[in-house]
């Protein structure tokens, strides 16, 4: 299972894509190549891992999918629509309707309330959102007595559930997490990576995740293996064991 | 460990610019006010010089009065001792010489050079002998009666030129004269923004002053001998009866060079204390931005700390900075305070003040104390951070940074409470009579203590007036609210300097309209005629008396009173002074200040009554006489004087009258503490001035008419402004209003300052909640909102500043107007329109600091801003 067979990328059915992705820092001598020429689909209702070791472009590959950060070639589509075409209004706005994001770290606003940040990407696109899907995420997360609570009287855990929540609100097209897990410990990590895959399966949303973790990784249906800025492999339905070895194989 | 400290000092420019900018503000002031002090100072010492350069000796008369503000009038020499002056061995030329009151009139009727608060309209003589002083460039000097010449900025700004008839008023009234020459003095065309009108002597001494005197006599040697000896020859020459000196050039060149000064220097002291006033709000912001770029930083601290640094080391590598940042900003603002310098003197010439500025004049010790006093502030405001840096334990390392908290809000309060009691008990006690000084510490008490309850206070305040911008704004606005309230102390350190400010505004501005209200009511109440002349004159001059007579004597004015001033010695009984000493006129040896000149009211008490109520407690105005005085009741019975007590006037011109207390005033209406008859000085060589002529007119008389026919005599003619009543009590209220313009301009100073104090708060937040900012980014919050959400939380502090100035500030107004009203019954008025203002201008103010913050936020690189762990 060295080689898998090139992904065909199927435009209807790609939640968001990548095609020819470059990503170069830096001229000359000192020039960087954090992405190199990486074409990569996300289809629809599935759970994709994103692994690598550090330097091999996960993240930055993450941010400029997600409109955060601009290619230096290639294109990114968030479903049809081609991002290097948008100016910023129009990508914050995209990134409001369409996009959620899960961080590893400091993923709430301090001085909102956790309702108020679940809704915050609904609030700022002054929209009311569909309140039954809401309530359904409310409870898929269980912080239903905790909605009044500032991100400083929440647990690890229960933060990033509510930061799960929020990334769910407004039913985006796709939604990226990084590193979701890194801070938490290993039992509230399975619990945040069950609710993940839950939205996968239960809701239907689409989720890429960049992560170190083999055992979170396991949680996903397909996983992307990145090195040096290059795309180095592909795993479907991995188990822990599976990406352990497969892990070692590469670094050999 | 210094090395370090300075390296990591230069490692951080971006922000110390960012903190010296509070430094450079204050001092830029500081040293501006000090830079156009030397300025004018080193002018006014090269003018003066210039002036006596050809003067060797100068004879005046040794009886004089030293006045308020370091003047001095003195009395006048007889013309005839030019004689005996230029028969001394050594004397080339003689001259006399007069400075006295006198206005010329534009050819639109209306007076040349500004009426009042303004430079003050000479007259004087013009001679070959003192042309030294003025070159002519325009026609020739004066000769005989009909005659003048005059300053060529004087005669610009009167579009005169040679041949015009120019009328001029003096005491003796207004007369015509024709101009016959126009001269400059020295290389400007009028020195200070004065007017010059110059006549040939004779005509000087009968028109401005006495016929046959003069003020002084200035003298030429013809250089066969010094000065000192000349001086030693010509007083031997002199009578001692004419009670004369001679100074020599030198002399009497450093005496008005330090008049000149000791004038200047109460204008400067009073821009300086004011420019203090703004550093020490000004070391609020340095404050704030230690304390918060320590808090920023207390990960580092507890690095070092974790790594090995004790806490003194962690604590002076602050002060290091903060010594390093002082010095910087010091340095800049100095710069920066020479261009100030320079714009306060073209401020001064576009307001009539035209200065002679030559050059530019920096004294060391203007250095030295700007230096000094931006340093020492920069330290000693970074001193509490430092220490508390200090104080951070190492674990802190591997914390995320904490928010700050207000720390013991009960203690806070408890405190700060305790200080605004005592405060408020020392305003109250100033009030009744305790020293002065518990005026300031009670201001002081007040404010420190309101300080110290801002962390308590500031939270709740925020959020109350938050609350509609939550609403208004969203999602930006709930932000800006929670954000202005997250950091109590911050937000409350932050809004100080626009509380502070806020509060003297508005308690000033309670102050002023309570006293107006007062002033409208006393003097509605004392002024019972229809038509008021006025003249603002400082002193110097004014509406001379034949006018007034004059006045009185026209068809349909039933009845005119004229109210002037003048200046005094009053010799009291029971303080009896060395009479041997005060016959000889000069200041004596160890006695300072007993020939200080005190005002008096001259009144005419035959035409008074009835038409302006002087409020008198005691006696009968009628009884006044030639010495006959009324004192003021408090300030008579401080002194044991009661009706039928005998003191001693001493007027201007020496003599002394042996004068009996006839009466009390209550001194709510009256202008001084002493009145006397105008009879008491009509035979005084330096004429007496009306300041305010009353006027009644008849019985069914046209009020427009009979205001036509006065004015026809003075106002028309540049002799007063004419005034109904309404108009004249309204201009009496409206004086407080000029000094209140003075207050609220240095008051502009702090709210620059609290401006800049919010720019860098805002700057060091957004840097702070950059993450935050990212974040918000990254989940869909677009650049307007982000700058609204900074904008908001900028008015929100800036509101916060000003409702608590304004409620403080309306608490002290109150405080002090129950507290003066004790005596006087003053009602406490609330300044609604200048309260309104402050708001206004507070919330503007908040919308332009947050500008470059705002536009900084929206400047955050999302990506490295969640990057960043």
């Amino acid at each position: 299972m060295t080689t898998l067979p090139p992904p065909t990328i199927d435009v209807s059915t790609a939640a968001a894509r990548a095609v020819a992705a470059s990503k170069i820092y830096g001229s000359g001598d000192s020039e960087v190549r954090a992405l190199d020429g990486v074409d990569v689909s996300f289809e629809k209702g599935t759970f994709t891992a994103i692994m690598g070791p550090s330097g091999s472009g996960k993240s930055t590959l993450m941010h400029c999918i997600a409109g955060l950060d601009s290619l230096t070639n290639g294109r990114v589509f968030i479903g049809d629509v081609d991002l290097s075409t948008l100016n910023d209004k129009r990508l914050t706005e995209l990134r409001r309707e369409k996009v959620g994001f899960i961080f590893q770290a400091f993923n709430l606003i301090p001085t909102l309330n956790a309702e108020e940040n679940i809704l915050l990407p609904l609030t700022l696109g002054r929209r009311k959102g569909d309140r039954a899907w809401i309530d359904r995420v409310i409870d898929t997360i269980s912080l239903r007595d905790r909605l009044k609570h500032r991100p400083s009287e929440l647990s690890g855990g229960q933060q990033q559930r509510v930061a799960i929540a929020r990334a769910l609100a407004s039913q985006p097209d796709i939604i990226f997490a990084d590193e979701p897990t890194g801070n938490l410990d290993s039992r509230t990590g399975t619990e945040v990576l069950q609710f993940m895959r839950r939205a996968v399966t239960d809701l239907g949303q689409t989720i890429v995740m960049v992560t170190h973790d083999a055992v979170a990784a396991s949680y996903a249906d397909r996983i992307v293996f990145l090195a040096d800025g290059k795309v180095a492999g592909e795993m479907l339905a991995p188990t822990a064991q599976k990406v352990l070895d497969y892990l070692k194989r590469l670094g050999d | 460990m210094f090395r370090l400290a300075i390296k990591m000092t230069l490692a951080r420019t971006g922000r110390l610019v960012l903190t010296s900018l509070a430094v450079i503000l204050g001092t830029a002031f500081l040293s501006g006010t000090f830079v156009f002090r030397d300025t004018i100072n080193q002018t006014f010492d090269r003018l003066f010089a210039d002036v006596f350069r050809d003067v060797d000796a100068y004879v005046r008369s040794t009886t004089f009065l030293e006045l308020d503000f370091g003047g001095e009038q003195r009395a006048t020499t007889p013309i005839s001792v030019l004689d005996t002056v230029r028969g001394v061995e050594g004397v080339t030329s003689a001259t006399g010489d007069i400075q006295a009151f006198a206005r010329v009139i534009g050819k639109d009727g209306k007076p040349l050079g500004s009426e009042g608060g303004g430079p003050p309209t000479f007259g004087g003589i013009a001679s070959a002998e003192s042309a030294g002083l003025w070159s002519v460039t325009d026609g020739r000097l004066p000769v005989g009666p009909d005659e003048v010449m005059l300053d060529k900025a004087t005669a610009d700004n009167g579009d005169f030129v040679v041949g015009d008839k120019v009328r001029v008023v003096s005491f003796a009234g207004p007369r015509e004269f024709t101009l016959v020459g126009i001269a400059s003095y020295g290389d400007i065309a009028s020195p200070g923004g004065a007017t010059f009108a110059l006549f040939d002597q004779p005509t000087a001494s009968e028109f401005l002053l006495q016929p046959g005197y003069v003020d002084a006599i200035l003298v030429e040697s013809d250089d066969t001998v010094n000065d000192e000896e000349l001086a030693r020859r010509i007083d031997a020459a002199l009578s001692p009866d004419l009670k004369l000196e001679t100074l020599t050039g030198a002399e009497i060149t450093a005496e008005v060079q330090g008049q000149i000064k000791d004038v200047l220097n109460i204008f400067a002291t009073f821009l300086i204390v004011f420019s203090y006033i703004a550093l020490g709000i000004g070391s609020f912001v340095i404050y704030n931005v230690f304390s918060i770029t320590a808090a920023q930083r207390q990960r580092e601290n507890a690095l070092m700390r974790a790594i090995g640094a004790s806490r003194r080391q962690v604590s002076r590598s602050l002060l290091v900075e903060s010594t390093a940042m002082g010095v910087v900003g010091s340095l800049i603002g100095f710069g920066i305070g020479i261009l100030l310098s320079q714009l306060l003197n073209a401020l001064l010439k576009a307001t009539g003040f035209e200065v002679p500025t030559r050059g530019l004049s920096i004294n060391t010790s203007s250095f030295t104390n700007t230096m000094v006093a931006g340093v020492v502030v920069t330290v000693l405001a970074a001193w509490l951070p430092a220490r508390r840096a200090g104080k951070v334990p190492p674990l802190a390392a591997m914390r995320d940074t904490a928010l700050d908290t207000a720390g013991n809000l009960l203690r806070r309060i408890v405190i700060g409470l305790v200080l605004v009691g005592l405060g408020a008990a020392g305003l109250v006690a100033s009030m009744n009579d305790a020293p002065v000084q518990f005026l300031g510490l009670g201001v002081l008490g007040v404010f420190a203590g309101v300080l110290i309850l801002g962390p308590a206070i500031a939270r709740p305040v925020a959020l109350f007036i938050g609350s509609p911008v939550a609403r208004l704004r969203g999602v930006s606005g709930t932000m800006a609210r929670q954000n202005a309230a997250r950091n109590p102390k911050r937000t409350s350190r932050t809004a100080a300097p626009v509380l502070i400010g806020v509060a003297l505004v508005t308690a000033f501005s309670a102050l002023a309209a309570s006293i107006r209200t007062e002033i409208r009511d006393t003097f509605g109440a004392a002024f019972s005629g229809d038509l008021a002349l006025t003249v603002d004159s400082q002193g110097f001059g004014g509406i001379p008396l034949s006018i007034t007579d004059q006045i009185a004597g026209l068809d349909g004015v039933a009845q005119a009173t004229g109210v002037g001033f003048t200046n005094v010695r009053i010799i009291d009984p029971n303080e009896p002074v060395d009479t041997a000493t005060t016959d000889q006129g000069g200041t004596p040896a160890g006695q300072p200040g007993s020939f200080r000149g005190v005002f008096v009211q001259t009144i005419n008490p035959a035409t008074i009554t009835g038409l302006f109520d002087l409020g008198v407690t005691k006696g009968d105005l009628a009884s006044l006489g030639s010495d006959g005085i009324f004192v003021e009741e408090d300030n008579a019975l401080e002194k044991g004087w009661d009706v039928g007590t005998r003191i001693q006037v001493v007027r201007i011109d020496g003599k002394v009258i042996d004068a009996e207390v006839r009466g009390f005033v209550s001194g709510d209406t009256s202008f001084a503490n002493y009145v006397a008859s105008r009879e008491m000085f009509a035979d005084a060589p330096t004429p007496i001035f009306d300041a305010f002529v009353y006027i009644k007119a008849a019985a069914g008389a046209d009020i427009a008419e009979v205001r036509g026919r006065v004015a026809a005599i003075s106002s028309d003619t540049g002799v007063g402004t004419l005034q109904t009543r309404d108009e004249f009590i309204d201009e009496q209220a409206a004086q407080v209003n000029q000094i209140l313009a003075l207050i609220y301009g240095l008051l502009g100073l702090s709210i620059l300052i609290a401006i800049v104090g919010i720019v860098i708060t805002l700057l060091l937040s957004v840097f702070e909640r950059r993450r935050e900012i990212g974040l918000l980014r990254a989940v869909g919050m677009t650049k307007a909102q982000v700058r609204t959400t900074v904008r908001w939380e900028s008015v929100i502090t800036s509101l916060l500043g000003a409702v608590s100035g304004v409620v403080l500030g309306i608490v002290m107004g109150v405080v002090v107007v129950a507290a003066l009203s004790g005596d006087s019954g003053i009602g406490f008025s609330l300044p609604v329109g200048s309260t309104i203002t402050i708001v206004l201008i507070s919330f503007v103010l908040g919308v332009v600091a947050a500008i470059y913050p705002a536009w900084r936020a929206t400047k955050v690189d999302v990506v490295q801003a969640i990057s960043t762990t």
